[in-house]
C-alpha cells in the first residue's frame, strides 16, 4: 500500500486519487476484512512478551501499565472500560524552590533525584511525568516505590488504588521533597495524577463522526448562558475528539500513541516509554508494524456500540421516561448531547469544558485556538509547552546558562497569547479559520501562526460519552466518583448551574434520572475475555 | 413426575399471585411505636419512618390528632412506598411480618418565625424487631434493592443478636466485625479504634441518659470523618453547601457509611427512647412531634399548662431552652463570662428567682400552641436561650447574643 502511495504520489491524478483513498478510509466506507478484525482482536489480547534488543525489538516495556490492551479495557467485554485499579498514573510539579548556594549547573541533577522522569532526554525539564505501574530499571523501581510510598494509598497488584475512595485518598496527599547538592537546596511538592481506562465500545462510530459536526456544536453553544464547550484544536489542525482531554483526532492514532505509553511497543511514529535511569537506551526497531497498528484500530473501531437497554417493568419504563426528561430540562443534555451527527445516543458534544478547580491536572487541555493564519518569514518562538500522551505539560522555564529558574509554580491556565506550529510537505493541515472546515494541502515546510484565548486548560475535559456509563464505574477522569450520583454533584464550574438544578429536583425526579442513566449499558454482544 | 411438575407449575403461580397482591396492595401505616400483641412472631420487623415536615399547630383535641396522623403525607411517600411495594413483590413472604408506621418531627413553623425551615426535606428510615430494638436505619429514602437490603441486613443483625444473646459482647463485635468490612479504609481505622473502646461495655444501652451520652459520643467521633469524606465524594466545600449536602442525604448511599458504623453501637438499643437523640445528632435540632408520639409527655404537658396559668397574671414566667444533643456539654450560664458588668451567672440567678422551667422544644412547641402564642424565632439571628413570658405582654427571647444585663433589667423591672 505504501509503495502504492508513493507511486502515485508522483503526479496529479494520484494525488487526487490519494485524498479520494483517504477519504474513504476516514469515513470507514471501505470494507474491513474479518481476517484483519479478528487479527486486530488477537494483537488486543495479546499478551506482548518482552523481546530481545540484541536481536530485534525489546517487545513490551521497558516501562508499562499492562502486559495487553485488554488487561485495562475488559469491564463489559474487551474494549471496555477499566476501573480504579488500572488507572494510569503521572506526577505533576505544584511548585519549587531552590536556595541556598544556587549552582545552576546542579539543579536538573536535583530534580532529577526528585523524579528521574521529569528529566526529557533533550536535557529539558517539564513539570509532569508519566509513571507506570511496572517495569524499569532497579534504579527506576526504586525511586518509583520511595515516591508512592509518601501516598498513603491501598494500590492494586495492577498498580492502580484499590477503588473511588483510594483515588480521592491519593489526591489529596501531597508529595513532598527536600533534596540537597553542596549547599544548594530544593525543596518541592508534587501531585500524584490519575486517568481512568475508557471504554472504546462505539469508538469507529466516534471516529467518523465529520469535523463540521464538532464545529456546528461549538457555535451551538457558543450562545448559551452557562456553558461554552470549546473545540480541541490539535498541533497539526485536526480536531481532537479521543482521549480524556480529546487530545487525539483519529482511532489509529490513538492505538498508536497507547501501544507506545501503555505498553510500551515502540511504533514508527512515537517513540517507547523511557526509562528514566536509563536515559541513554534506544530500542533498536519498531515493536509492532504499522500493519499491526491498523488491524488493532480497525478491531476497535468494529466493537459494538453501547445501548439503551429496555425493561418490560412499568414502573421502571416510566421512571425511565421521567429521568430522560429530567437530564434534559436541568440541562445535561446542553454538553451530553444525546445525538452528534449520525451517532444516536453517544450523549456528549466531544467538546472541553471548564470543570472547575478541584478537576485540575498537569497535563493540560490544548489551547483555545481563536485564529490560524500562515506566518511567513519569522523564527520560532520558543516552546514552553509540551505534548505528553496525557496532554499538555509545561517545560520548567530558565534562561541559557542558568538552568531552570529558582522558584516556580505550575500554572493552571495557558498563558500564552500565540505560538507557531510547523507544517511539513504533504501533510493534509485542517484550519478552522471560520465556521467552515477548510484543508489546505501544504507542498512544504510551512509555519502557523495561532492566535490563543488563554483559558484553565488544566481543567478542562471533554465531555465523556455517557453510553455505557451504567458498566464503566467508577467515574470522572480519574475514576474518584464511585457512583453516578457522586459524578454528578462534583461537576463544577461551568457545569456547577445544571448540578445544582438537578439537586433542587424532587427525590423522585432525580432517582429517575439515575434510573434512566442505569439503562445506558455496555453492547451485550461485546465480545468477551478469552479465559 | 407429571403430577410433580404441574405441582410445582402451581406453587410458583400462587406465589407469583401472591407477589403481585402484595405490591399492589396500598401501603398501610400503623400508629407509631404502637404496642405488638404477645402473639405476634418473634420475627416481625417494625419499619419507622421519621421525616421533617411538621403539623399543623391548631389545638385540637388529642383523637383528632391521631386520626390526622394517619392521613398526613410524608414528603417522601410515594417514592418510598414504591420502594417498599416492589421490595414485597420480591420477598412476598415479608408483608406477613413487616409494619410500616411514620412519624413527622420537624420544626413547627410557630417557633422559627412563621417560615419553614424543614427544607431541604429529611428522613431517616429504621428497623426494629417486635420489641422496638433497633437493628438498623438508614438516612434517606431507600430505593427497593437498598430498601430490601436494609431489611436483610436487619434480619441479620437480629440473627447475631439472638445467637449471643448470652455474650452481648460477642454479638457487638460480630456486628462491628460485619460492619468493618463493609466499610472503605477511610472508616475503617476509626470505626475499629471505637469499636475497641466500647467492647468491654454492656452492649444494650437502654437508659435514656446512656442513649444521649453515647449518641454524642459516637457523633463527635464519626461527624468529621463523614464530613471529610463528603467533601471529598461530593465537592461540598463549605458550610454554604450545607443545603446541598441534605438534598444529597435524601439518597441512602450518602450516609451510608455513618450508618453502618453507628449500627454495632446502636443495635438492641431500644428506639422509642432513643430516636430523639439519634434526631438531635442528625438534624442538629430537637424533634417536635404530634402529641399522639409521645405518650409519656402528655401528663407533664397538662402539668406545665396547669403551672402557667397559675402565674401568669402575677408573675413573669421564664422559660429556659435546653440546649440540643450538641450543645449540652457546653456550661449554661458559661462559667467564664468575659462580659463586663453583669454576666450571664448574674442574669440566670435573677431569673430563678421568678417561676422559672426549663424545658425542650417539644415541649415548648405545644406549649406554644396550646397557650396560642404568636410566631418567634428561637434560632435567627442568634439562638434564643430564654423566653421571657410577662403579664399581659408578648413572649421575648433572650438570645445568647445579647448583653445579659438586658435580661436582667427586664426581670428586675417585674
Amino acid at each position: 500500500m505504501n509503495k502504492l502511495f508513493s507511486t502515485l504520489r508522483c503526479n496529479r491524478f494520484g494525488q487526487w486519487f490519494c485524498i479520494a483513498v483517504a477519504c474513504g478510509w476516514s469515513a470507514n466506507v471501505l470494507a474491513v476484512s474479518p481476517g484483519t478484525i479478528q487479527q486486530g482482536r488477537t494483537l488486543f489480547e495479546r499478551n506482548w512478551p518482552t523481546g530481545n534488543p540484541t536481536i530485534s525489538s525489546d517487545g513490551l516495556g521497558p516501562l508499562f501499565n499492562g502486559t495487553s490492551c485488554v488487561a485495562c479495557h475488559h469491564q463489559g467485554g474487551v474494549g471496555g472500560s477499566g476501573d480504579a485499579r488500572f488507572n494510569a498514573q503521572a506526577i505533576g510539579i505544584e511548585r519549587y524552590q531552590f536556595s541556598g548556594l544556587i549552582r545552576a549547573q546542579d539543579k536538573v541533577g536535583l530534580i532529577s533525584n526528585f523524579f528521574p522522569g521529569f528529566v526529557q532526554p533533550d536535557g529539558s525539564v517539564m513539570n509532569t511525568a508519566s509513571i507506570p505501574h511496572h517495569g524499569g530499571s532497579a534504579q527506576y523501581a526504586s525511586v518509583r516505590e520511595s515516591l508512592l510510598s509518601q501516598i498513603n494509598t491501598m494500590r492494586s497488584e495492577h498498580g492502580g488504588p484499590v477503588n473511588a475512595s483510594e483515588v480521592r485518598l491519593s489526591n489529596q496527599a501531597p508529595i513532598r521533597y527536600s533534596g540537597q547538592s553542596h549547599l544548594m537546596k530544593l525543596t518541592a511538592e508534587a501531585r500524584l495524577f490519575q486517568r481512568n481506562t475508557t471504554a472504546m465500545f462505539g469508538a469507529g462510530l466516534v471516529d467518523a463522526i465529520p469535523d463540521k459536526v464538532l464545529v456546528q456544536q461549538e457555535r451551538l453553544q457558543s450562545r448559551h448562558p452557562e456553558i461554552s464547550g470549546r473545540l480541541s484544536i490539535l498541533r497539526d489542525g485536526s480536531l481532537g475528539r479521543f482521549g480524556w482531554r480529546a487530545n487525539v483526532s483519529k482511532l489509529v492514532r490513538f492505538v498508536d500513541r497507547a501501544c507506545a505509553n501503555e505498553l510500551s511497543l515502540e511504533t514508527k511514529r512515537m517513540p517507547q516509554a523511557t526509562d528514566p535511569a536509563r536515559p541513554g537506551y534506544r530500542n533498536p526497531a519498531p515493536d509492532i508494524s504499522d500493519d499491526q497498528i491498523e488491524a488493532m484500530s480497525e478491531f476497535i473501531a468494529s466493537l459494538p456500540r453501547p445501548i439503551e437497554r429496555q425493561s418490560d417493568d412499568h414502573d421502571t419504563l416510566e421512571a425511565v421516561k421521567l429521568g430522560r426528561a429530567a437530564f434534559e430540562s436541568v440541562g445535561c443534555a446542553v454538553c451530553h448531547v444525546p445525538k452528534l451527527g449520525a451517532v444516536d445516543g453517544l450523549y456528549s458534544d466531544l467538546l472541553l469544558h471548564d470543570m472547575g478547580p478541584n478537576m485540575y491536572d498537569y497535563d493540560a487541555a490544548e489551547p483555545q485556538v481563536i485564529k490560524q493564519t500562515p506566518a511567513v518569514g519569522v523564527g520560532e518562538v520558543p516552546g514552553s509547552r509540551q505534548h505528553s500522551y496525557y496532554g499538555v505539560s509545561t517545560q520548567l522555564p530558565g534562561a541559557a546558562g542558568s538552568g531552570v529558574n529558582d522558584s516556580f509554580v505550575s500554572p493552571r491556565s495557558s498563558q500564552a497569547t500565540e505560538d507557531y506550529v510547523t507544517v511539513r510537505t504533504g501533510q493534509e493541515f485542517g484550519r478552522i479559520v471560520t465556521a467552515v472546515n477548510q484543508t489546505a494541502r501544504v507542498r512544504a515546510e510551512m509555519r502557523i501562526l495561532r492566535k490563543l484565548k488563554p483559558t484553565n486548560t488544566s481543567q478542562e475535559w471533554k465531555t465523556p460519552p455517557l453510553w455505557g456509563i451504567a458498566d464503566s464505574a467508577p467515574y470522572m477522569h480519574d475514576g474518584r466518583a464511585e457512583t453516578l450520583l457522586e459524578a454528578i454533584s462534583l461537576h463544577e464550574g461551568e457545569s456547577a448551574g445544571t448540578r445544582d438544578r438537578f439537586l433542587q429536583l424532587p427525590l423522585r425526579d432525580r432517582k429517575a434520572m439515575i434510573t434512566f442513566l442505569e439503562t445506558l449499558v455496555a453492547p451485550p454482544n461485546a465480545p468477551k475475555p478469552v479465559l | 413426575m407429571r403430577i410433580a411438575f404441574t405441582l410445582s407449575c402451581l406453587l410458583c403461580l400462587v406465589g407469583v399471585v401472591r407477589a403481585e397482591e402484595a405490591a399492589s396492595k396500598p401501603i398501610a401505616w400503623g400508629t407509631p411505636f404502637q404496642s405488638v400483641s404477645a402473639s405476634t412472631a418473634d420475627n416481625h420487623l417494625t419499619v419507622i419512618v421519621i421525616t421533617n415536615d411538621t403539623y399543623p399547630d391548631q389545638a385540637r383535641s388529642a383523637t383528632d390528632v391521631e386520626a390526622e396522623s394517619k392521613h398526613q403525607p410524608i414528603w417522601c411517600e410515594s417514592v418510598l412506598s414504591q420502594s417498599v411495594r416492589s421490595t414485597l413483590k420480591r420477598r412476598p413472604g415479608l408483608s406477613e411480618r413487616l409494619a410500616l408506621q411514620f412519624f413527622t418531627a420537624g420544626l413547627p413553623v410557630k417557633l422559627t418565625g412563621g417560615e419553614n425551615r424543614n427544607l431541604p426535606a429529611r428522613a431517616i428510615v429504621a428497623i426494629c424487631d417486635r420489641d422496638y430494638r433497633l437493628l438498623g436505619f438508614r438516612i434517606g429514602v431507600p430505593s427497593a434493592e437498598e430498601f430490601q437490603s436494609l431489611v436483610e441486613d436487619a434480619e441479620e443483625v437480629r440473627s447475631i443478636r439472638q445467637l449471643n444473646a448470652d455474650e452481648p459482647t460477642q454479638g457487638f463485635q460480630a456486628i462491628a466485625d460485619r460492619s468493618i468490612e463493609r466499610l472503605t479504609r477511610f472508616w475503617q481505622t476509626p470505626m475499629r479504634d471505637l469499636a475497641g473502646a466500647f467492647v468491654d461495655e454492656e452492649s444494650d444501652g437502654d437508659a435514656p441518659d446512656r442513649s444521649r451520652s453515647r449518641l454524642k459520643t459516637l457523633g463527635e467521633a464519626f461527624d468529621p470523618i463523614y464530613l471529610a469524606d463528603v467533601k471529598l465524594r461530593f465537592g461540598l466545600v463549605d458550610a454554604s453547601d450545607q443545603n446541598r449536602l441534605i438534598a444529597l442525604e435524601q439518597h441512602t448511599q450518602t450516609k451510608l457509611s455513618w450508618c453502618e458504623s453507628m449500627t454495632p453501637f446502636l443495635a438492641g438499643c431500644d428506639f422509642e427512647g432513643t430516636w430523639r437523640p439519634l434526631m438531635e445528632l442528625l438534624w442538629g435540632h430537637q424533634p417536635v412531634t404530634q402529641e399522639s408520639v409521645d405518650q409519656a409527655g402528655q401528663s407533664g404537658q397538662a402539668d406545665l399548662l396547669a403551672w402557667y396559668d397559675s402565674q401568669k397574671e402575677t408573675d413573669a414566667v421564664v422559660i429556659s431552652l435546653k440546649p440540643t444533643l450538641r450543645l449540652d456539654h457546653f456550661p449554661w450560664p458559661p462559667i467564664m463570662d468575659e462580659t463586663r458588668g453583669m454576666s450571664w451567672v448574674d442574669a440566670h440567678a435573677e431569673a430563678l428567682r421568678h417561676p422559672f422551667r426549663q424545658l425542650d422544644l417539644q415541649q415548648l412547641a405545644v406549649f406554644w400552641r396550646e397557650r396560642k402564642m404568636p410566631a418567634v424565632d428561637l434560632f435567627r439571628p442568634t439562638l434564643a436561650r430564654y423566653v421571657l413570658l410577662q403579664p399581659n405582654k408578648g413572649p421575648v427571647l433572650i438570645r445568647q447574643g445579647e448583653p445579659p444585663a438586658r435580661f436582667a433589667n427586664l426581670l428586675k423591672k417585674q
